[in-house]
């Protein structure tokens, strides 16, 4: 039987005849045990099986196909192999089978001994050996390592046996493998190049004058400075441009929202940059983000960071168009509880007669948030808060929306500017934190900074009729954030107590607490609690469609099914019934009209958030049926025949 | 539009984002150091068998049980998916009865006399005595599967991307790296972990507790009447005997060691000799009684089985702001528990989704 590999006419009768065949197409393990340089990096378990590399050396000596192996007699390898129990295999190894193994280990023991480690005799796998290893299985150039490759191969370098079983194989021969950790460290390529740019260009000789120094050396630092910047802005050139790139890219993808381009962000971008201070450029280097190219770091906030808002899509043919004052209808119909689709419409059509009318956005961007339509209510308090950036109800809503679609730290800065124009003696609008990519700590960081700036609010006036509620709010909303979920709910507690004993324009606010006491009940796992808020909610404004909402979540939690379904269609039948009743208005205006062109005009601002949970609820509710069905915009007496609501 | 980034491509990875991709408002993304195709000691999928043996207890039999069906399923109407129907016989050495009770091996559940799985197959049935060889003091018969690796895990592909799954090559060193990675080109909500083996080095998970347990198999040519397997050998404790033939041509599989802690990819050809011989020993007809010389022999391999010390992992965590699903820790139950893990994790993906509204 020949161990050379080779063409083999026949394996039949032949029982390791393919056994070189598979052995030396996967080396993978040994690469990477040898080179040490994989993702893997630390000395793990996964190579530290320390026995086992003087046996792959043997292993391969004897699979060469270019036969370097001619010491080594064939008829060693006789098929007649004996079947030896795992545990004496080195016994017998040591005594019998070929002499000449024996023989090739005391010819070559010098190579044992070369090793910066201090091992016993045989046991290291050195320098030399890798060389031979990497002459022998051709490793490839990434994997290895500029090692010297002087030394021919004289044969097996270790006397065990390669037929011995795994476990043992090396004792018997006075092999303790020692190395735990690798020898061989592949020079990290992590850390860039860009890091060096951070250089602060020493090494400039320059003679002081006694008298002017100071003018001289605050020159020479300016100087310093604009090299410096100069440099840097130069170094974030192709960073730059590849963050448009991809950002051009994923304009192309079906989804829209924040995953659209919103061309004005990109240009003031462009111009932002170029005014960037020192600071700036010091926090972008040592973010990792910037340091590692696209894709390196924690958490990868370049094209997420902020969200990218789009503008705020309107219905066609709204009712309202013609009404003379459509806000002071919105606003009736938001304070007698009325349908917010249609409080939502009325709210647009102020928006549209009067797109400066801030008021109309901040009101518009309230609705639909009730009406849970999360994005159209960001992009309305966007519009907000480009015309009024420092308008309050914006800032506490559109924090409010941010923590719900997971855009932490814009939530809290958002609270943040919020606490400087309602109290500017605790932070100036002047001190804000900048807007930036931010990691995972430096998250936590803002959190903790906007926080204490909270208490320190909520401290000025801790109890009775004197607390600001929308400081408990605010404080709640970071609590919440942070999954700090019991602060939280003291928090929304004491806004709810202070606000119902409050004056009139806060008690139309009640209705939003109790669903907020009721989200962070749900998280905090006190799903029948939490029903109890919503209910109260409810109780004050059913047609609260983002209460149901959450209602039908923690029915999910509960494991009723059935009766999450009633409750996320009630919800849509809300959004219905005003589109029906736009539609008959609609058929009135325009004459007739198919459903299907009507439909068109009516789901401008879809909640996919519905449509994604019920969707989720039939899967699990196992009617497939169901769900293939939910689709944007689906008439939800469609499925009055399965679920009653 | 929930945006899911699955780290892994072995079976866990593939049946699980198979199930989520049902869910048309997903965006999955798939991305793995290895795919189908690969043979890499660090991708131990390939190497498996694929059968049907029932192995967990049953307190934790949920995940085998869900499995069971799906595959059966697969093996009646879906002859590209590489699954046939296979009688197995489990055999119970008398020697290994008393070891059994104590709990000795991981597997035991498949030698356990009156299993919790003879409900899962309608024609199970004890045999009799004159069916048993000389050392066995008991063993079963059932009516259960093979799967050929080689086929499946590639169909598994083409049904992720029928729904839309779009793979990725990729080697993270933390798994929140996972989040930047969807192909949507948003951070991603939900990351599944199914590394398998890898968990034990990938940052951010680390898990200590998953250590290989080490698969030496030769695959012949030679084709076997049904599947079979019995409770230990003489050779070590950690050397088993199991035979089973693929479906489409896959080759039989000749198995095998169970080597607990044990990361060597290379076959031991004393070891491979003992399987072949232990093989023959139990089933004559094989080599119609040539013995060992009667394999025809395709290839030796060596599995590292993803083992995890408390049971597998399939639980979510918040690791550095990122909603993290686990499922990995198999060991050598990966196939006929991947349906059942993969509803578990999206049971959890839909506990993640499903979040109320401030």
């Amino acid at each position: 039987m020949s161990f050379l590999g080779g063409p083999e006419c026949s394996t039949a009768g032949n029982p390791l005849s393919q056994f070189a065949k598979h052995t030396q197409d996967d080396k993978s393990l040994q690469r990477d045990r040898v080179v040490n340089g994989g993702p893997q990096g630390s000395a793990g378990g996964f190579r530290s099986a320390p026995n086992h590399a003087p046996q792959d050396e043997m292993m391969n000596g004897f699979l060469q196909q270019n036969g370097r192996l001619p010491d080594m007699p064939l008829e060693a390898m006789n098929p007649q192999l004996r079947l030896d129990h795992p545990a004496q295999a080195v016994h017998l190894r040591a005594n019998s089978t070929s002499p000449t193994w024996a023989n090739e280990f005391q010819r070559n023991p010098q190579a044992a001994m070369e090793s910066a480690f201090k091992v016993p005799q045989g046991t290291h796998f050195g320098p030399e050996d890798y060389a031979k290893f990497q002459q022998m299985t051709q490793v490839g150039p990434s994997r290895s390592s500029p090692m010297p490759q002087g030394m021919a191969y004289p044969g097996p370098m270790m006397g065990t046996g390669m037929m011995s079983g795994m476990g043992n194989v090396g004792m018997g021969y006075g092999m303790r493998g020692m190395y735990g950790s690798p020898m061989y460290q592949q020079p990290q390529q992590q850390q860039p190049a860009a890091a060096q740019s951070m250089d602060k260009g020493k090494g400039k000789l320059v003679e002081l004058d006694d008298n002017k120094w100071e003018e001289q050396f605050a020159q020479i630092a300016l100087e310093d400075q604009q090299a410096r910047e100069d440099e840097q802005n130069k170094a974030m050139e192709p960073e730059l441009n590849k963050l448009d790139e991809q950002i051009l890219q994923s304009e192309t993808n079906e989804f829209g929202d924040f995953e659209s381009i919103w061309r004005g962000i990109q240009s003031e971008k462009n111009a932002a940059t170029e005014q960037l201070n020192e600071d700036e450029w010091v926090n972008r280097f040592n973010d990792e983000n910037w340091q590692n190219g696209f894709g390196w770091g924690e958490n990868n906030y370049r094209i997420t960071g902020e969200p990218q808002v789009e503008n705020y899509l309107f219905e066609e043919d709204n009712l309202f168009k013609d009404t003379p004052n459509p806000f002071d209808e919105g606003m009736r119909i938001m304070e007698q509880g009325g349908n917010l689709s249609l409080a939502a419409l009325a709210f647009e059509a102020a928006a549209q007669k009067d797109p400066t009318h801030v008021e109309a956005w901040v009101q518009l961007g309230a609705a639909q948030a009730q009406n849970e339509k999360e994005t159209a209510a960001i992009r309305a308090l966007e519009q907000a808060k480009s015309l009024d950036p420092n308008n309050p109800g914006a800032l506490m809503t559109l924090a409010v929306s941010y923590t719900n679609e997971g855009y932490d730290s814009t939530a809290y800065r958002t609270l943040e500017r919020w606490l400087s124009v309602k109290y500017p003696s605790i932070i100036s609008p002047a001190d804000l934190s900048p807007a930036a990519d931010l990691g995972f700590t430096d998250r936590q960081q803002l959190h903790d900074k906007v926080s204490n700036l909270f208490i320190k609010a909520a401290n000025l006036s801790p109890g009775g009729e004197q607390m600001d509620p929308d400081v408990q709010v605010g404080l709640g909303v970071l609590f919440y954030g942070a999954e700090e979920y019991e602060k939280a709910v003291d928090c929304f507690g004491a806004a709810l107590q202070s606000t119902e004993q409050g004056a009139s324009n806060q008690r139309s606010q009640v209705h939003l607490l109790w669903n907020r006491m009721g989200a962070t009940l749900a998280n905090s796992g006190k799903s029948e609690e939490a029903i109890a808020a919503y209910e109260r909610a409810l109780t004050l404004r059913p047609n609260f469609v983002r209460a149901r909402y959450n209602l039908g979540v923690s029915c999910i939690n509960m494991g009723c099914q059935q009766e999450a379904a009633s409750h996320l269609l009630a919800a849509l039948d809300m959004h219905k019934s005003v589109e029906k009743e736009g539609r008959d208005k609609a058929r009135e205006i325009l004459g007739d009209l198919s459903d299907s062109q009507l439909d068109a005009m009516t789901t401008q601002n879809c909640s996919t958030n519905l449509y994604d949970t019920l969707r989720r609820v039939f899967m699990q509710m196992g009617r497939r049926d169901l769900a293939d069905k939910v689709v944007a915009g689906v008439d939800p007496a469609v499925f009055r025949g399965d679920i009653d609501f | 539009m929930p945006n899911i980034v699955v780290v892994g491509a072995g079976v866990s990875g593939l049946t699980t984002a198979y199930l989520l991709s049902k869910d048309k408002a997903n965006t999955i993304t798939i991305v793995a150091k290895h795919m189908p195709g690969d043979y890499d000691i660090q991708y131990a999928s390939p190497w498996a068998g694929a059968n049907v043996l029932p192995m967990a207890t049953a307190s934790n039999s949920r995940w085998e049980r869900r499995t069971w069906p799906q595959l059966k399923r697969l093996a009646l109407e879906v002859p590209e998916a590489g699954i046939h129907l296979q009688k197995a016989r489990v055999l119970r050495r008398t020697k290994d009865l008393e070891k059994l009770k104590t709990g000795v091996y991981s597997f035991d559940g498949l030698f356990m006399e009156n299993p919790w799985y003879k409900s899962l197959f309608d024609d199970f049935r004890e045999l009799s005595p004159s069916e048993l060889p000389a050392e066995m003091a008991s063993g079963c018969e059932f009516g259960s599967l093979c799967i050929n690796t080689m086929l499946y895990l590639p169909w598994l592909v083409g049904q992720c991307r029928a729904n839309g799954v779009v793979f990725k090559r990729g080697v993270l060193m933390h798994i929140s790296e996972a989040a930047s990675l969807s192909h949507a080109g948003v951070k991603a909500d939900i990351i599944i972990n199914t590394t398998g083996l890898m968990a034990s080095k990938l940052g951010g998970v680390m898990d200590e507790n998953v250590v290989p347990v080490r698969g030496q198999v030769v695959v012949v040519r030679n084709e076997a009447p049904y599947m079979l397997t019995k409770s230990g050998t003489d050779d070590a404790d950690d050397e088993v005997c199991y035979v089973m033939t693929r479906a489409n041509g896959g080759g039989t599989i000749l198995g095998g060691t169970y080597q607990k802690g044990n990361w060597e990819s290379q076959p031991d050809p004393n070891q491979a000799l003992r399987i072949m011989r232990r093989v023959v020993e139990m089933m004559p007809e094989i080599t119609n009684g040539k013995g060992v010389d009667g394999f025809d022999i395709v290839r030796h391999g060596v599995g590292l089985r993803p083992y995890r010390n408390g049971g597998v992992r399939i639980e979510k965590e918040k690791i550095d702001g990122t909603w993290v699903v686990h499922n990995y820790g198999h060991a050598g139950w990966g196939y006929q528990g991947s349906f059942g893990c993969a509803e578990g994790v999206a049971e959890l993906v839909s506990e993640i989704l499903n979040k109320p509204k401030l």
